[in-house]
């Protein structure tokens, strides 16, 4: 597994460091250039409000390989206390799958404001 | 990074040539406001071909140079997005509404030369260069 990218982010010309990087991390892990162009854009959204809103943090980028998930859902667990009210096998699976971002990018928070 | 803006006859040509960062985005808004007010242009074409992202700032300060321009009576054109930006803006759900879109240049042009106010002289080949053509 290739190492972490880190880019530090400290002004707008940052934002523009980090969408670079974080598309040419998105090709080289195998993703279409759509795709690579709509992780930039996404990455350009998140490091653009460290800078509005924090002032400095970090971007880190990681490819990650392979397709387990780390995440698994389990809806075997009562978590509303009635039986009536479990729902139905699999829901919490298919919601995170609706929700899941793109795979190849893993985006960290870490404390003091950093992504 | 300055963008060049080249004045052809009584239309204004931006052309983004690298990634721009928000103060360059900034400043070219600034910098075409002020050149449509100073040489009263009847249009203005931001060619964005160059553009790898089109996020959230870019495509409102698109949206607001459109805005401002057509303010002064001079439409605005972009051209040249991208079909992978296009893909990711479709995605995310950002839109250049009201602003007119093309593909190619001449096709911009059109648009900038029925505004009223342009030479009907004025119109050729886009690839010459015109006597009263100039950076500005």
């Amino acid at each position: 597994m290739a190492a972490d990218t880190q880019i530090l982010i400290t002004s707008d010309k940052d934002v523009v460091t980090a969408r670079q990087q974080g598309r040419a991390v998105a090709l080289q892990t195998g993703f279409s250039m759509s795709e690579a162009t709509l992780i930039a854009t996404a990455i350009s959204e998140l490091a653009r409000n460290i800078v509005s809103y924090a002032n400095q943090g970090s971007v880190t980028l990681r490819p990650v390989h392979g397709s387990k998930r780390r995440d698994r859902p389990d809806d075997r667990r009562e978590r509303l206390g009635s039986r009536d009210c479990r729902p139905q096998p699999g829901v919490a699976r298919r919601l995170l799958q609706f929700r899941r971002p793109r795979p190849g990018i893993a985006r960290r928070q870490a404390p003091h404001g950093r992504v | 990074m300055q963008v060049p803006i080249l004045k052809q006859g009584g239309v204004l040509i931006a052309t983004i040539q690298a990634a721009l960062s928000d103060a360059d985005l900034l400043e070219l808004r600034t910098a075409l406001v002020q050149q449509v007010v100073r040489y009263r242009s009847t249009g203005v074409i931001v060619d964005v071909t160059a553009m790898d992202v089109m996020d959230s700032f870019a495509s409102r300060t698109l949206l607001e140079i459109s805005h401002m321009i057509r303010l002064r009576g001079a439409p605005t054109v972009i051209v040249g997005i991208q079909p992978e930006v296009a893909f990711a803006m479709v995605q995310l759900g950002l839109t250049l509404e009201d602003i007119p879109l093309r593909s190619i240049w001449r096709k911009a042009w059109r648009i900038c030369s029925r505004s009223p106010g342009t030479s009907t002289k004025r119109r050729g080949c886009l690839g010459r260069r015109h006597a009263d053509s100039d950076y500005v």
